[in-house]
């Protein structure tokens, strides 16, 4: 997980879901593929989308839409999903679009306002080319849901 | 000697250790039952002696000395100054268990703080005198009355290093029969005896030692060193497979006593005789050499197995969509044919034995129950005779583990439960002795543990009395029960078949996680039992675990594997055989009734359109688990696969119904569905000899891989084409019967190919592209046969197979089996057992028929 000291030395994968823009430090993210079948298990979390044969392993994808409990946009080709790192497992995050890989300058880097969002999922806002982009705390993403 | 990291050898060392105490587990029962038996107690005393000088080696004192006083009263048993009583025997195995506690402290690293004193104590009791290791060397048969004839040339060597205040010593060292590369050892030896001192002689001499044929593993050493007698014997010791060190001290007295036997070298001691006169116990077969493997290094192999398998899955399902698009391209489409066949059998190989490697004999799993089974006999207060059979059949390891707790419980409920007391036993006219056994088999693909007893059997009665008494079921429901699903309450929590509880098996716990814990394997458990004659139990396992036989079905659009041990037959319901009770739906099947599960629902998976239309019939899988049946209604059935179970992953965790998943031969995922978790919550006992019914249902339908021959069409049993392959180089064979065509390399086998056309006198014909060799299984040696083309696999029933008329032109030689007329076309069985016999194979070249 990015600390607020290493912003600036690392990069981030930026991507959107939902026009909004969101970002994982590069070192939480194992690889990003293009949508494959998922299949869909019955009775597990709803956020969980299903699962996915990566070369193999078997990966659960996690609806980033779901999770964020956002309107499901149609799915195109843009769609990818990100593979990263949980708990003694990876887990895939489906998510609209990967937009960049990119170093935010730390003066661009906010820390969370704290009163505003409910779930303090985020580590920080940073600011590019005029765009607030969500750094996701991807621990809370991934296991404290309600 | 050299410092080196003892640590490495802790595994090597535990096995060991765990190794002798099941020797001496088994081989004191043994003399618990026949206390002269002379190689059981050199056994035992060559074990206890190996256990002391290994942990020696090891620097684990405790254990040193613990088993230092275990192996001094094995000395005097030896020595007959002690006689073998019960009492004793009880004593040897407290001290075994404690050996195992003081393993368990090397394993926890607390070894220190183990009090081996009231261990010790015990053990005195039969050895008043204690002796320390320097009285037990005296107390030993050698005299040190040396047995070698020393030249004038070693006797002053040694004299004068007697001057000089050294230790002359004799040692004489036999290596055990079954040592491997004995001459390395005894170099290994030799080069310790020389950091200890000087070797002044050796017999045989060195060179002749190194060479390895013609070495038989005795030697003698003239070892000149300012060490004991003791320190030299503990340091040979600590070399593994030594049969018998003897150590004599060579003084300027007895060095010149020998006179004698100038011819021959080395002359046997008084302990090597005995052993000598008294081969040890049975020989066992030659053992072929093994590797000890790190088990998660095999484990990454087998993945890795795994992922060849789903690859192989993939590349069949390709050409099979490849062949349905695109017949142009015909060449390639056989190459890949080819390609896909070859890899098939290449994986199934490598799978197969890959899966032995992890394959161990349940005897090792057995090896523990004679003395739990002797232990509880004894404090059950009963007699019985305990026999095992099988216990060379092999299981995968993780089972072999898995299945020892449901076994001893078993057993323990036999014991206590089974078997009556002996006085009651002769009341009724039986023997006083009961009668336990213990059987594992190899069946099909599956593993059989049977423990049968010949005690007063279940009564189903009192069971379904219990289970009234404690609420599980009411009357009305006992009422209805058979006999036989009576006797399956046992598997319900709290219900036992003990009129009294005692602390071996009672308190009501046990059948029913006994039960679950064979579910959990993907087993079956059966009961079978007669009032007064006895009860059998019959465990059905898979042989492993990681890779398993499925049936793919379709619940909606989706694709479920169900473990097919589970499966016990498909079926195929008409609409007027569903009925529902008491809103649910149940199935008519021969008369009885068996509890359906619409599967899809239950998932909640898409309630399509096409769930609306209406079915006349509808698939049913009838699965099992230990006694309960239920049909599970499948939208489709796709076919038997080979998959590889993969575990969803922690963050999802075990979805309701979902045991895991598996990757398909296009890519994706397909779910495996958890039986057990589905028979649990609906099934309703139908212990109908489903088995029966599936094997008459089995017989019904055959099926035939079918192939051309000229005009003709023909079928031989699927069971015994075991490939099929096109036609590679032949080789002629000379003076070859007419109908051999050649022989071709499969393989690496020498494989004879038949020409049938020739056989059934059809004339000949070129070979074509579609021209394949069937290979049948026979016997010894495969056999192939050409044929002109491979149609398809027939399925069909015998009912559809016509006997062929008699004398007809069909009916030659009795080579036609029969005549399956299909829609619009004849196929001709063939009797392949008579085209075998009629070739007369002994006429081929041995070389050909005499396959390795």
């Amino acid at each position: 997980m990015a600390v607020a000291s290493d912003i600036g030395k690392v990069q981030f994968v930026v991507f959107s879901v939902n026009q909004q823009l969101y970002s994982l430090s590069i070192e939480e993210v194992v690889e990003i593929l293009r949508v494959p079948a998922i299949t869909s298990i019955p009775g597990i979390n709803e956020m969980i989308e299903g699962v996915i044969n990566l070369r193999g392993s078997i990966i659960p994808v996690v609806s980033i839409h779901k999770r964020f409990e956002l309107p499901i946009s149609e799915r195109n080709k843009k769609n990818r999903i990100v593979i990263v790192q949980g708990k003694n497992e990876n887990i895939g995050l489906m998510v609209d679009e990967v937009r960049m890989v990119t170093k935010f300058e730390e003066e661009n880097v906010e820390p969370p306002p704290g009163l505003k969002v409910d779930e303090d999922i985020f580590t920080g806002f940073a600011k590019l080319n005029e765009q607030v982009i969500g750094i996701l705390h991807l621990e809370k993403v991934l296991y404290e849901h309600s | 000697m050299a410092d080196f990291d003892l640590s490495a050898y802790l595994g090597v060392f535990l096995d060991e250790v765990d190794e002798q105490l099941q020797i001496l587990d088994s081989e004191i029962l043994v003399l618990e039952q026949h206390p002269e038996k002379i190689e059981t107690i050199q056994n035992i005393f060559r074990a206890a002696h190996t256990l002391k000088g290994s942990s020696a080696s090891m620097g684990f004192e405790q254990m040193k000395e613990f088993t230092h006083y275990l192996e001094n009263v094995f000395d005097q048993v030896r020595n007959q100054k002690l006689a073998v009583t019960p009492k004793l025997v009880n004593v040897i195995f407290e001290s075994i268990d404690f050996i195992q506690v003081l393993k368990d402290g090397i394993l926890n690293g607390n070894l220190d703080e183990i009090n081996i004193q009231p261990y010790v104590d015990k053990l005195n009791e039969f050895h008043p005198q204690e002796m320390n290791d320097e009285e037990i060397q005296n107390a030993k048969p050698s005299k040190d009355q040396i047995i070698t004839e020393l030249d004038d040339y070693t006797k002053n060597v040694v004299i004068s290093g007697l001057a000089f205040g050294h230790n002359a010593l004799e040692v004489s060292i036999k290596l055990s029969n079954e040592a491997l590369m004995k001459n390395v050892r005894a170099l290994l030896i030799h080069n310790n005896l020389k950091e200890a001192g000087e070797i002044v002689a050796a017999f045989p001499s060195i060179d002749e030692m190194e060479k390895s044929e013609g070495f038989e593993g005795e030697m003698i050493f003239i070892l000149l060193t300012m060490q004991t007698k003791q320190e030299i014997l503990e340091m040979i010791n600590q070399i593994s497979d030594i049969k018998h060190v003897n150590i004599n001290q060579i003084t300027e007295e007895n060095m010149n006593l020998h006179q004698k036997e100038l011819a021959v070298p080395i002359q046997k001691t008084q302990l090597e005789q005995v052993l000598e006169e008294k081969p040890v116990g049975n020989q066992k077969a030659k053992i072929n050499p093994t590797v000890r493997v790190d088990v998660d290094k095999l484990e990454h192999l087998m993945n890795l197995v795994g992922e060849l398998v789903i690859d192989q899955t993939r590349l069949v399902d390709v050409r099979g969509r490849l062949a349905d698009r695109d017949t142009r391209q015909e060449d390639d489409m056989e190459t890949l044919d080819e390609v896909t066949n070859h890899l098939s059998r290449v994986i199934t190989e490598l799978q197969e034995g890959m899966m032995k490697t992890r394959m161990l004999p349940i005897e090792q799993l057995f090896n523990r129950f004679p003395r739990m089974v002797r232990d509880t006999t004894q404090k059950a207060n009963k007699e019985i005779d305990f026999v095992m059979t099988g216990k060379e059949t092999e299981l995968d390891r993780t089972l072999i583990e898995e299945i020892s707790d449901p076994i001893i419980h078993l057993l323990r409920n036999s014991i206590d439960h089974g078997i009556e007391p002996a006085d009651e036993r002769e009341r009724l006219g039986k023997s006083r002795k009961g009668k336990i056994e213990l059987r594992a088999a190899h069946e099909e693909n599956h593993i059989v543990i049977s423990i049968r007893d010949d005690g007063k059997g279940i009564d189903p009665d009192k069971i379904k009395q219990t289970a009234i008494n404690k609420g599980t079921i009411s009357e009305e429901e006992a009422a209805k029960l058979d006999d036989k699903e009576a006797m399956f309450l046992i598997f319900k929590s709290g219900i036992s078949t003990a009129e009294k509880i005692t602390d071996i098996s009672g308190r009501g716990v046990g059948m029913d996680i006994v039960r679950a814990h064979i579910e959990k394997l993907n087993g079956l458990i059966d009961i079978d039992s007669t009032i007064g004659a006895g009860t059998t139990f019959t465990i059905k396992l898979p042989l492993t675990l990681a890779i398993i036989s499925s049936l793919l079905v379709k619940f909606g659009q989706k694709t479920f594997a169900i473990p097919l041990v589970n499966v016990l037959e498909i079926i195929r319901l008409n609409k007027e055989d569903i009925q529902t009770i008491k809103e649910k739906e149940v199935g008519l099947v021969r008369g009885r009734v068996l509890p359906l599960v619409r599967m899809k629902e239950k998932l909640g998976l898409d309630p399509s359109e096409e769930a609306a239309e209406e079915k006349k019939r509808e698939f049913v899988i009838v699965v099992g688990i230990a006694d309960k049946r239920i049909g599970i209604i499948a939208d489709k059935t796709i076919g038997n696969q080979e998959i590889v179970i993969k575990s969803l992953g922690p963050y999802i965790g075990s979805p309701p119904y979902i045991a895991g998943a598996t990757i398909m031969g296009d890519g994706s995922v397909a779910l495996i569905l958890d039986v057990s978790s589905v028979v649990r919550e609906q099934g309703t006992q139908d212990t109908e000899t489903a088995t029966d019914n599936k094997r008459k249902e089995l017989e019904d339908e055959r099926q035939f891989v079918t192939f051309k021959l000229d005009t003709e069409e023909y079928g031989i049993d699927i069971q015994r084409a075991k490939d099929i392959v096109s036609v590679p180089a032949m080789t002629k064979v000379v003076n070859a019967p007419k109908d051999l065509l050649g022989i071709i390399n499969l393989r690496g086998k020498m494989l004879p190919v038949i020409d049938l056309r020739r056989k059934f006198n059809l004339q000949e014909q070129s070979q074509t592209k579609k021209s394949r060799i069937i290979v049948v299984e026979n016997n010894q040696h495969d056999v192939g046969f050409l044929v002109d083309e491979v149609t398809q696999v027939l399925k069909t029933t015998n009912s559809l197979i016509e006997q062929p008329p008699s004398g007809s032109q069909y009916n030659h030689s009795n080579l036609i089996k029969g005549i399956s007329k299909l829609e619009d076309r004849v196929v001709i069985i063939l009797e392949f057992n008579e085209i075998l016999q009629s070739i007369n194979l002994q006429d081929l070249p041995a070389e050909l028929v005499s396959q390795p």
